[in-house]
């Protein structure tokens, strides 16, 4: 009796100090991730010839500013530079990609943003290395409620702790 | 050496021989990838000179006599001394870049004076270099003029002419030697660093194309 | 329940013929040829260059795709190590009874993969650092430098001791093997043990080599680790007794009776530079540039020497926590256990290698990714190629970009794989620990902290994939 009791509260020990180490290490995280800056939103006001102008720079692995606020119909140009490594800056839904070499400001066309309200992702087409994949920025148009997209990271992390759960509770529960 | 490493070796001749073969591909390696294994600069052929400006390009033939098009018989090797505008003095670089006003740049009509605007914002935002391409030939040569500058928005102390570059053998001036073989008629373009007409020379840089600037005859 | 491709004659008759090996090698060869001719030739950029985006994205992300469906099929192929056999045999696939080489036994201490591991950290750091998968020039550098190095090792040293030991793929696609579908193993163990002396998988004979890895398939060789698949052995073996099976993904993770230390290391370098690295980078790199740029004299990208030192610093960081989070767990996993059962060293090297789906799943995400954004590059390198083969100087005209999916789609897909890399890891640690401990709570509650961890490495992967989202 009394080992089984042991065995359990081991169990629940086991299970309190797992939750808690995960819980601690995920917030640090989060955290980090967060404040590694590139969230800084930047809305350009139009210069005297009618276009806005964004200054970007890229580096491994992000862009600053992170968000850029436009509106529907704006005219925009971009000048990026890189501070490091060659990478590129493309969005895909305006058409255009351009390749950056470090030291060198790259200057894009004057592009009409003819898109409708919403967040479009600008991302790095030159693959760059270990975090390439996490090298975007986003281009917000209009008053964008970006509410959908942005709860997904989060429902997938639900569902990744539910799939973990369900997991170790079939494992525990399976007797030979 | 021991004399039991040297009887060792011998009893190996083919370790020896493909030690030495492997030592010279191991030599040639280094070599070649410091640099220091040029391929030989046969100068043979047809030679021709084409300055980059904002936003076009000038021609001219060995004798340094300006054409509108560089003509090659194909088979027969071509030479191009590539070279950026800027290597030159200011009043050489806003000399070529007033050619740009006789066309329609960027939405604009020919002549207006916001083209002038344009390229001297572009001038001082630093977009002076250009990507020189011929579309389909082995031409791809980015010039690299900014070192020449020395900081300075124009260039100081350089050669004052095209023909002084090159006989001076300066090192803004680029040589790139290929033999056509297709005959047609070749645009010379300054290539995209990206897509759909984003570059590196600026605002114009979409409209940077010579037409039909490279010709290829039949043998 | 697995079977056996080797019960089937076409490929029974294929993998005993003497030429498969160079037969598969070749056009391996030929590709290798025509991409180091285009990064060395070529256009030097590489968004216009077939070498350079046939390698980091073709080349790589079939490698990954390779592990899960076939092992180590790369190395069977590599036309790199297979430079350094051939110099060594002085043979393209006949049993010769020469050599040129003088078939020195590898260095005791070397024997391991710690050199392999530094040689591959070292590789991600110039990548990360100089931007060698940005260059076609230094991809083609790269690509020469080890088949001078394979040709060199296979002329002094005996078998395969590059591909074994040196080459900086080796632990990588060693431990994502061990993921595999398929496994090259003896049919009867009982045949190699009592039946034969002469052990010719390991020995060779007058008409075959020994294993080129110097694997013992018909006794040690429990796992895919060092098996390069090259068939040796199946020619070799005189009571045919040597299987290629089919079977569930994942078992070597488990399976390994006494995992080495080293590969454990491995296995958690892979996991770490998938997940923790790129986070610590991705965070801190522009603040480590700039502390070190007060006591470094900066320059020019590349050749920055605060920013190298930084990315230095991050990916050392990044993996000692990977290694420092997996002790940490097994630390806990041996208190939940109940004192005085498995040391946490033991459930260290055990565990580790379960990690290696999740760092697998991940870098398959991070692929997925870039491949579906920039999936015209590939057509426009290729027509490049064609229109000046192989030299490939031509531009081939404007850049496509097209978009196979939208980020949501895309976000998707990568969600479903770091969760099947995941819910892998968590089968294979939870059949580690119902091997190490008798107990099946103690089981459990050794699982847990290890399965948090786990966790922990997906949320990572899955927060910063979806950084952009938010």
């Amino acid at each position: 009796m009394d080992e089984v009791a042991d065995r359990k509260s081991r169990l629940g020990r086991s299970a309190l100090l797992s939750a808690a180490a995960v819980l601690l290490l995920a917030g640090l995280a989060l955290r980090a991730i967060e404040s590694a800056g590139s969230r800084l939103s930047f809305s350009p006001a139009a210069g005297s010839d009618g276009v806005k102008e964004v200054s970007i720079r890229a580096r491994s692995w992000g862009f600053t500013p992170g968000v850029i606020h436009v509106d529907p119909g704006d005219t925009v140009r971009f000048l990026v530079s890189s501070d490091d490594i060659k990478h590129g800056f493309a969005i895909n839904e305006l058409g255009f990609n351009l390749q950056l070499a470090p030291g060198r400001e790259v200057r894009s066309p004057d592009i009409r943003v003819d898109l409708p309200p919403g967040k479009y992702t600008i991302h790095c087409s030159t693959f760059c290395g270990l975090g390439h994949s996490t090298m975007k920025a986003s281009l917000v148009v209009g008053d964008a409620s970006p509410a959908t997209a942005s709860r997904i990271p989060w429902l997938a992390s639900l569902f990744t702790l539910a799939a973990a759960g369900a997991f170790t509770v079939l494992a525990a529960r399976r007797r030979p | 050496m021991s004399p039991n490493a040297l009887q060792g070796l011998r009893r190996h001749p083919a370790f020896v021989a493909a030690a030495l073969g492997l030592a010279a591909l191991t030599a040639l390696a280094v070599l070649a990838l410091s640099g220091k294994l040029q391929p030989g600069r046969r100068q043979a052929g047809a030679v021709y000179y084409v300055v980059a400006y904002h936003y076009g390009f000038a021609f001219y033939d060995q004798t340094f006599t300006e054409v509108t098009a560089m003509e090659a018989k194909a088979g027969e090797p071509v030479t191009l001394y590539i070279v950026a505008a800027h290597a030159f003095p200011k009043e050489t670089v806003l000399a070529y870049s007033e050619r740009s006003l006789h066309s329609s740049i960027g939405g604009l009509p020919a002549g207006d004076p916001k083209i002038r605007e344009k390229l001297l914002e572009d001038f001082a935002l630093g977009n002076i270099e250009h990507i020189v391409g011929i579309a389909g030939l082995p031409v791809y040569a980015p010039t690299n003029v900014t070192p020449a500058l020395g900081g300075k928005p124009f260039r100081e102390g350089g050669p004052r002419t095209l023909r002084e570059a090159v006989e001076k053998s300066d090192p803004t001036v680029q040589a790139i030697t290929f033999t056509p073989s297709r005959e047609g008629a070749y645009d010379v373009l300054c290539v995209d660093s990206g897509m759909d007409g984003s570059g590196t020379c600026g605002w114009g840089h979409k409209w940077m194309v010579a037409k039909g600037g490279f010709v290829v005859r039949p043998p | 329940m697995s079977r056996d491709l080797l019960a089937l004659r076409p490929v029974h008759r294929a993998l005993r013929f003497r030429p498969f090996q160079f037969l598969a090698i070749l056009p391996a060869a030929l590709l290798v040829a025509v991409v180091v001719a285009s990064c060395w030739l070529g256009v030097d950029h590489p968004g216009f260059n077939f070498g350079t985006v046939f390698t980091w994205v073709v080349w790589w992300g079939s490698l990954l795709l390779s592990f899960v469906f076939l092992g180590r099929a790369w190395c069977l192929v590599c036309p790199v190590g297979a430079v350094g056999e051939w110099i060594q045999r002085l043979s393209f696939w006949g049993r010769s009874s020469r050599t040129a080489g003088l078939l020195l036994p590898w260095p005791r201490p070397l024997r391991n993969l710690w050199l392999a591991t530094a040689l591959f950290l070292a590789f991600l750091w110039l990548d990360n650092g100089y931007g060698l998968s940005n260059s076609p020039r230094l991809t083609a550098g790269l690509i020469v430098v080890l088949t001078l190095a394979s040709a060199w090792i296979g002329l002094l040293f005996e078998r395969r001791a590059f591909c074994r030991y040196l080459c900086p793929l080796t632990a990588f696609i060693g431990v994502n093997s061990l993921f595999s579908i398929l496994e090259l193993r003896s049919r009867d163990a009982g045949v190699c043990r009592t039946d034969c002396p002469t052990k010719d998988c390991y020995r060779g004979n007058a008409t075959t080599y020994g294993c080129p890895m110097g694997e013992f398939p018909g006794g040690a060789m429990d796992t895919n680790l060092l098996c390069i698949l090259c068939t040796e052995c199946v020619k070799g073996c005189g009571h045919d007794n040597i299987g290629l099976r089919l079977r569930p993904p994942g078992r070597d993770l488990w399976a390994m009776r006494r995992p080495r230390l080293d590969g454990a290391f491995a296995a958690v370098t892979v996991a770490g530079l998938a997940t923790v690295a790129p986070l610590l980078t991705y965070a801190w790199l522009p603040a480590t540039r700039r502390s070190l740029a007060a006591v470094l004299p900066a320059g020019t990208p590349p050749n920055d020497p605060p920013r190298l030192l930084a990315v230095a610093l991050l990916f050392a960081l990044g993996i000692g926590a990977s290694a420092g989070l997996l002790y940490g767990s097994s630390l806990l996993s041996r208190r939940a256990a109940g004192v005085g059962t498995v040391p946490a060293r033991t459930l260290f090297a055990h565990c580790a290698y379960a990690f290696a789906p999740l760092g697998l799943f991940k870098l398959l995400a991070d692929l997925l990714d870039h491949a579906l954004r920039t999936w015209g590059t590939l057509g426009d390198v290729t027509r490049a190629l064609m229109l000046d083969f192989p030299r490939n100087r031509v531009v081939g005209g404007r850049v496509t970009v097209v978009q196979l999916a939208g980020p949501v789609p895309a976000y998707l897909m990568q969600t479903a794989l770091l969760l099947a890399g995941l819910l892998f890891t968590l089968y294979a640690l939870h059949r580690i620990c119902l091997r190490l401990f008798a107990d099946r709570d103690a089981a459990l509650a050794a699982f847990l902290p290890m399965a948090g961890l786990g966790l922990l490495l997906t949320l990572l992967g899955l927060w910063m994939l979806g950084a952009s989202l938010l």
